[in-house]
């Protein structure tokens, strides 16, 4: 388990790489800070990309994140992943003031773009011909995926509220408490396999969840994301100490994750 | 027991399809030979099973599959079980020729020896499929006791499912004039052939999670419904190749 300590600036970003794993690590400074990556034991043998994204940036009091969970049916969903968190990482980075309705119509915006550089990512030759033909097929529908992106004003001794604001489709996990207490009730009817994000079309299945609130100065909260690779965490409640999930994301007991995952988890 | 187990590569499904190769399959169906609409309808489920096993540019071998013909012996088409990237890799299904007879007892003692074979290393897998297709009466023994017999066989996922479709114009006492709207033939929904009854004495009711996946393409099947389809139309014929085909896969 790697660890960061907070420098003088508090400043701290780390983006997965598709191509690479990621042991679990922490980061600490105003807000604690964990991530991995894994991929799939199917995708690293093939020497493949994952296709799930963890990206997060903190920079003193706040902290901008993305998760993505790239859909493996749809073509090339490392690519969706990639570029709606990039994307999202940026439009959180120099967006001040929230609207749901705005946030809608940023991720349709941006199918243009991602249309135009999917568009390139044509299937190789050398596959077989059926393959081949479902690839084109499913390059014409598009690549989708899952997300979860946020950001963290924390309140301080001079500014006593500070607020997070949080946007998600898909069925990535998004656990919440406040005090030691869990209150992600408000989110589970909400994480919905049948929603994502689409390069043609934007969001399908539904319209972004959105949720804000107001964060109390001096109120222990932590907030945890991760794909669904990472499932065997859904029981678990309490603080899982670095070790155990690590131990998680090399999933011995299955010879290896069975699906990609990524993990992030704030605590302030 | 609920048929939830995801095909994946470590844990790929089982399909086992039996095809009647009688010779009133030489019969004509929506202008073509009904043979011909069963072969379509075949490749596109292999198609669509090639769909939902790409991830990248990779075909991940979530799917193997058996195809034995039937007339008063049995083929086996694909010399064995084979895997959906080694089919993807031919190209193309092996042609299906009519012959004379059909015998569908030889083709599911064939089909259970197969899964006698194959059970015990699919414990962790989703529950095994045969997908039956037949346009009449079988001729030879009655393969009801076989097809009881592997109904019965299970893993823990489930017991193995069978599904039958049905080739006939006369199995129901009215047309289905909106195939995506239709609610699928129910332990109750009267049948007007006997043989109909007893292939649906052979049909396995529809799992909840097959039901969803057809929902997803936009096939209306209620609960409870069972898998045994009428291949009156072409459209039909697919419906029953693409249910055989809705294995929950990881999306």
């Amino acid at each position: 388990m790697k660890s960061n300590t907070a420098a003088m600036s508090d400043k701290f970003t780390f983006v997965s790489s598709q191509s690479s794993d990621h042991q679990l690590s922490t980061y600490q400074g105003r807000f604690v800070c964990r991530y991995a990556y894994g991929r799939a034991k199917e995708t690293m043998l093939q020497g493949e990309k994952g296709q799930d994204f963890v990206a997060v940036h903190i920079e003193g009091d706040t902290c901008n994140f993305v998760l993505c969970d790239g859909v493996g049916q749809s073509y090339q969903g490392d690519f969706a992943a990639r570029f709606l968190g990039n994307r999202l990482m940026g439009w959180l980075g120099t967006t001040r003031e929230w609207s749901s309705s705005a946030f809608a119509a940023f991720l349709s915006e941006i199918t243009v773009a991602a249309s135009e550089q999917l568009k390139q990512l044509t299937p190789p030759e050398e596959v077989p011909s059926l393959l081949r033909e479902v690839l084109e097929v499913k390059q014409r529908l598009g690549s989708q995926t899952m997300y979860i992106c946020g950001r963290i004003e924390l309140p301080s001794s001079r500014k006593k509220h500070g607020r997070i604001w949080m946007a998600w489709q898909g069925d990535s996990r998004l656990r919440f408490w406040k005090n030691d207490a869990e209150i992600s009730e408000h989110f589970q009817t909400t994480m919905l396999t049948s929603e994502r994000w689409s390069t043609l079309k934007g969001p399908i299945g539904g319209l972004p969840h959105v949720y804000q609130t107001r964060l109390e100065y001096g109120l222990p909260m932590r907030l945890q994301l991760y794909t669904d690779g990472l499932d065997d965490l859904d029981p678990i409640r309490q603080v899982l100490p670095g070790e155990q999930v690590q131990l998680l994301l090399n999933a011995p007991h299955t010879g290896g994750l069975q699906d990609d995952a990524a993990f992030l988890e704030l605590q302030w | 027991m609920n048929y939830t187990i995801q095909a994946s590569q470590r844990t790929p499904a089982l399909i086992i399809y039996l095809i009647d190769i009688s010779a009133s399959m030489n019969m004509l169906m929506d202008d073509k030979r009904r043979i011909d609409v069963v072969y379509e309808a075949l490749s596109l489920a292999i198609r669509q099973m090639v769909f939902r096993s790409t991830k990248g540019n990779r075909l991940t071998p979530r799917y193997r599959i058996a195809i034995l013909a039937y007339s008063d012996d049995v083929y086996d088409l694909l010399n064995g079980i084979k895997g959906i990237d080694e089919i993807a890799a031919v190209g193309s299904l092996p042609d299906l020729t009519p012959k004379r007879f059909s015998d569908s007892a030889k083709a599911f003692r064939q089909a259970e020896r197969i899964l006698q074979s194959e059970i015990p290393h699919m414990q962790d897998c989703p529950a095994p499929l045969i997908c039956h297709m037949t346009d009449g009466v079988a001729t030879g023994d009655d393969p009801e006791p076989i097809a009881k017999r592997i109904m019965s066989m299970s893993v823990p996922d489930g017991n193995v499912l069978v599904e039958n479709i049905f080739i006939s114009d006369h199995m129901l006492d009215q047309p289905i004039m909106q195939p995506r709207r239709w609610k699928g033939i129910l332990p109750e929904t009267e049948l007007q052939d006997e043989h109909a009854v007893k292939l649906r004495n052979m049909s396995s009711p529809l799992p909840e999670s097959y039901r969803e996946m057809l929902a997803e393409a936009d096939y209306l099947l209620a609960t409870g419904a069972l898998m045994m389809l009428p291949g009156s139309c072409a459209e039909l014929v697919s419906i029953g190749f693409q249910m055989s085909a809705a294995t929950p896969v990881r999306a």
